[in-house]
């Protein structure tokens, strides 16, 4: 074996991880050569000083209440304790609460509905200021298709958010389901205001159109968590 | 304290282990005290992984937070120890807000290096610590988990994404370059 | 009727009668509670229709032809109940339709080619060990998966799902939570509102990734011949993928900022209007990732 080679194994050599044979020959050349030995016991000194570092080293500052001020109430939901559900989820709720839960169920739709009606009178003046603007009807028939998409997506979702509002969905789930619509509803919202700037932009389009998708996706799950 | 924790590398500890289940169930005295039982460990690591005390600081910091977020997952398959070790590797390995800042601060560094000054302990310690700070961040990560910490190339591979014979590569380069700056 | 029951296969009027009889001298308690031991014979590949609004569902697959269940009921949580052979339904039928005052955890052994389909509203579900399909549903629980299921539909408004599985198909949803996804999975789509989305990639052929504000994060190694579509609104990307990947990766964002350590930049190109292209050649190509933005950074890295 050439030092090159025995170099290149030294790695292994120290963890003891090489076979019966090349161990064989990798002590045979380092008995017999100054500088490949020097190397291994370096390589030894080194994995040993490792070894030995210490495995816990005080931070220089306190760091708890740096911790403390981003914790959550409670940790994630996945295996809290049968103890810390106690009491009624939804029955016990006073009536006050209900009926404001039912409010804001009815605020929300109607916030959301007058998004997409409002998106969708854009959406359609939108398509008849560019069919005039550029093409003759035959030729704007690309255009029509996310046009017709964008509606479908708009019915689907009035239907759903009329569906929602006859199911009893339980007030954390109403919450969820909002937060989440207005955090779709704010992306809707900015890619309208993009494709104002640039009307004939197929990318923006698609993506407006995934964003409904989107939305009809949550709509549906949260009808799906309704139903028995 | 070393061989506190030292002296449980994966067995139940039955005192720890109720201080977890109390966590899990929102108990943040309990989470404090796992905290203090374990922030040592984790700064160690993220300090050695970062080679930057603020960063490291920081990310310690990340760590603890998202612990609590994850504690759910944590099982009781593993020692709590070792599930909040692999939970520190991660946040400092995969967090993509780590590069910039350790490029910022690396350019920070340049100005005031040295930029890690550690702890005096022993010449050696001290010395290896500085070259382990001073590596590449792909070496230095490799080092650190299989040298000091003592996982296995597989493991490695799996916590970082990168292939077996990348991490054996890396920790090749790591030992050679430590040996020169220590020599 | 606590302790181990047992159905010979077959006697299904006996077994009707006494599942009856079950449900009879169950229903004449008023709170039923405290611990609950069932078994019921099952075929092969029974349809098993699980619900458990709030606690735990937690089940895996055995190889035995029955459904056996543990259950430990609060008071309040309602009374446990479990029929049919083919087509099983069990679970915890609240007091009240749709609340419940107490919480339940249900330990299920099913034979291990059902068909499961569980409905939890802040449970958890947690499934391992079982080859059918599995569609599971929580609102605020967490969902973990593990094992080899024919199929993965997995949703939960606000919980953690997470799956690490071989299977050939995969669905996972959620409006806010988490979806953490690793192993061999053929088609794989993941999509949520504004929670994070990780996937480790290996043998996916197809994999399909969406969100509006949540993070995607992707590391590991596609194999070669997959194709990958990952979309955002504002969520950042990062693929951090293993150094020696093999990958084309197109990455188009209207406004977000693109940075790639990975691989060749064969192309770039950045307009005020219609934002930045790239195109990323990493290794030798053969995996087509398609990042898209609409104005969240894209980070293209060697994983470390
Ligand atoms: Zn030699």
């Amino acid at each position: 074996m050439r030092c090159e080679e025995v170099r290149g194994r030294l790695d292994e050599w120290v963890e003891g991880a090489l076979g019966e044979r090349q161990k064989e020959a990798v002590a045979a050349h380092l008995a017999g050569c100054d500088d490949c030995r020097a190397e291994a016991r370096e390589l030894e000194a080194l994995l040993a000083a490792a070894a030995d570092l210490p495995r816990e080293i005080r931070p220089p500052r306190e760091l708890w209440a740096g911790i403390d001020a981003r914790l959550g109430d409670e940790p994630s939901p996945m295996v809290v304790p049968l103890a810390a559900r106690r009491g009624p989820r939804r029955a016990g709720l006073p009536a006050w609460a209900m009926v404001a839960a039912a409010l804001a169920l009815v605020v929300v739709t109607a916030a959301v509905t007058t998004i997409l009606t409002r998106n969708y009178d854009e959406a359609v003046a939108l398509k008849l200021r560019r069919a005039g603007e550029s093409a003759p009807p035959t030729a704007a028939r690309d255009e029509d298709v996310p046009g017709a998409d964008e509606a479908r997506f708009l019915a689907a979702s009035q239907e759903l958010l009329a569906g929602l509002e006859a199911q009893d969905l339980s007030p954390e789930t109403m919450e969820i389901v909002r937060r989440n619509l207005e955090v779709i509803d704010a992306a809707i919202a900015e890619l309208q205001v993009a494709l104002d700037r640039d009307p004939g932009n197929g990318e923006l389009t698609r993506m407006l159109l995934a964003t409904y998708q989107r939305k009809i996706d949550l709509l549906e799950q949260a009808a799906r968590s309704g139903e028995g | 304290m070393n061989d506190r924790v030292d002296s449980i590398p994966g067995g139940p500890d039955v005192q720890g282990s109720d201080l977890v289940r109390r966590a899990q169930g929102g108990d943040r005295a309990a989470f404090r005290r796992l905290y203090e039982d374990h922030v040592g460990r984790v700064y160690a690591l993220c300090l050695r992984l970062t080679g930057d005390p603020e960063d490291a600081m920081e990310r310690t910091q990340d760590v603890f937070v998202r612990a609590w977020g994850n504690l759910g997952s944590f099982r009781g398959e593993a020692a709590f120890a070792t599930w909040l070790h692999r939970l520190a590797v991660n946040v400092v390995l995969t967090d993509r807000r780590s590069a910039g800042r350790r490029e910022r601060r690396a350019e920070a560094a340049a100005v005031m290096s040295p930029r890690y000054e550690p702890a005096p302990r022993a010449g050696l310690a001290l010395d290896l610590e500085r070259a382990i700070a001073a590596l590449p961040p792909g070496a230095r990560a490799v080092f650190v988990l299989y040298d000091v910490e003592g996982y296995r190339h597989d493991e490695i591979a799996e916590m970082t994404g990168i292939a077996t014979g990348t991490s054996k590569a890396q920790l090749h380069r790591a030992r050679k370059l430590l040996r020169e700056a220590l020599s | 009727m606590n302790g181990q029951v047992r159905f010979s296969r077959g006697g299904l009027v006996a077994l009707a009668l006494c599942v009856l009889a079950a449900v009879g001298l169950t229903s004449t308690r008023s709170v039923a509670q405290g611990r609950v031991e069932r078994g019921l014979a099952a075929s092969a590949d029974a349809t098993i229709r699980i619900y458990n609004l709030s606690g735990s569902t937690s089940i895996s697959g055995w190889d035995r032809d029955s459904v056996a269940v543990v259950a430990e009921l609060e008071p309040g949580a309602g009374r446990f109940y479990m029929a049919g052979h083919e087509a099983i339904k069990l679970g915890v039928e609240p007091p009240t339709a749709g609340t419940t005052a107490g919480s339940a955890r249900l330990e299920i052994r099913v034979p291990r080619g059902s068909v499961v389909w569980v409905k939890a509203a802040d449970a958890s579900i947690e499934v391992d060990g079982v080859e059918g399909g599995l569609d599971l549903y929580s609102v605020s629980g967490s969902v973990r998966v593990r094992g080899a299921p024919a199929t993965v539909r997995a949703e939960s408004m606000e919980g953690a799902i997470w799956i690490e599985a071989r299977t050939p198909w995969l669905r996972a949803k959620t409006a806010s939570g988490s979806i953490d996804l690793a192993g061999e999975v053929s088609d794989l789509a993941a999509t949520s509102v504004s929670g994070t989305i990780r996937v480790v990639a290996a043998r996916q052929a197809r994999a399909r990734i969406e969100s509006v504000t949540g993070e995607v994060i992707v590391s590991g190694r596609p194999t070669r011949g997959g194709a990958w579509e990952i979309e955002t609104h504002s969520g950042a990307v990062t693929l951090a993928l293993a150094p020696d990947t093999d990958a084309e990766i197109d990455v188009h964002t209207f406004g977000g900022e693109v940075r790639s350590t990975l691989g060749r930049v064969l192309n770039r190109r950045t307009d005020d209007l219609a934002g930045s292209d790239w195109s990323i050649m990493a290794g030798a190509g053969g995996t087509s990732m398609t990042v898209r933005t609409f104005k969240a950074p894209v980070t293209i890295r060697p994983a470390r």
